[in-house]
């Protein structure tokens, strides 16, 4: 083997070498931001068939008593109600669920009764937490008032997370549509 | 230079080696990030069709409850005599499974008192892959005869 040939091998080995660090540093990136991106659509997941599950929920009476179910139908924040243990008050633990978005943290809360609010949701975008009400013929519901009553709610979850170093943002939304399983009385 | 350098033989194989060491540890993560894709799918398809399937249990259980002029006539069950083996049954004797769907779905129905005016009818759905999910109704009869149905789902069912 003649120097040129040697010589020639190693550059050869080294574009080969320079092409695999790339490759290698690319594939990491985009593994982390893959990671960051299921992690973040898993939360999303959780956390709106939690909230889903508790819009379902509202209004329930065991007793019979009839109740709105939702005190409060806000753009970001909303709060339901339940008698779940039949007692006939909805002021014990879980009667009384409250989801509200906090801006300067980017997080939404989630409180239930008696308990301070804890984080639901970090890393929510501006206006990731949108709640938006129907009636039963499916039209929009603006007034506080009217909303108490919806017979339908859509909401829409997004957040954004880092993805890594050197792999930007990574940002995933989630949106449910759910009808009121408990009639909306006033 | 000795026969050791000169002889290309094996250089082939040097540099499959070298490729196959960089595209495995990739090939392996693509499959891993997909198996955890698929079990997050198969996790939420497990809960979502066992919903649904309850929930159709339920409001199938709740047209034929709707139906009766009393709790006590509810509790009957479908032969409509009281302290007979299908008592507190909606579609036959009280849990028994009813299949809703090709891969195994399905969910059983029971009645039970809940007082003199209500009962509770409460729906257990199997869904793809055997998740289960229950929900429940409390059905009220008011004395002028009207039917009002509040409805609950459980958390850890």
């Amino acid at each position: 083997m003649s120097l040129t040939e040697i010589m020639a091998t190693l550059a050869v080995a080294a574009l080969l070498a320079a092409d695999a660090a790339s490759f290698g540093h690319s594939a990491l990136r985009h593994i982390a931001r893959q990671q960051a991106l299921r992690d973040l659509r898993q939360a999303l997941l959780v956390t709106s068939e939690m909230f889903e599950r508790e819009w379902r929920i509202a209004g329930f009476s065991p007793t019979g008593t009839t109740f709105s179910g939702v005190p409060i139908a806000g753009a970001s924040e909303i709060t339901f109600e339940a008698d779940l243990n039949g007692d006939g008050d909805r002021s014990d633990a879980h009667e009384r669920v409250a989801y509200a978005w906090d801006a300067d943290r980017r997080t939404v809360f989630r409180a239930t009764l008696g308990a301070s609010p804890q984080p639901w949701l970090s890393d929510v975008s501006e206006g990731g937490f949108e709640l938006r009400y129907f009636d039963s013929s499916g039209q929009p519901l603006w007034d506080l008032q009217a909303r108490r009553q919806a017979s339908a709610i859509v909401l829409r979850l997004c957040a954004e997370r880092q993805g890594g170093p050197g792999s930007g943002l990574v940002r995933e939304w989630v949106r449910v549509t759910s009808a009121r399983r408990n009639p909306a009385l006033p | 230079m000795s026969r050791r350098w000169s002889d290309p033989e094996g250089a082939a194989l040097v540099l499959v080696l070298g490729w196959v060491s960089l595209l495995l540890p990739a090939t392996l993560w693509i499959a891993t990030a997909a198996w955890i894709e698929l079990l997050q799918a198969q996790n939420a398809r497990r809960a979502t069709t066992a919903f649904y399937v309850a929930e159709a249990g339920l409001d199938r259980a709740l047209a034929w409850v709707a139906q009766k002029r009393s709790a006590e006539e509810a509790l009957r069950g479908p032969d409509g005599a009281q302290g007979t083996f299908d008592d507190g049954g909606v579609f036959g004797v009280p849990g028994q499974f009813i299949p809703f769907g090709p891969a195994g779905e399905g969910y059983e129905v029971t009645v039970s008192p809940v007082d003199a005016t209500a009962v509770r009818v409460r729906s257990r759905g199997v869904g793809w892959g055997g998740g289960t999910r229950a929900v429940e109704a409390i059905v009220h009869w008011t004395e002028s005869g009207e039917v009002s149905v509040r409805w609950n789902e459980e958390f850890d069912s």
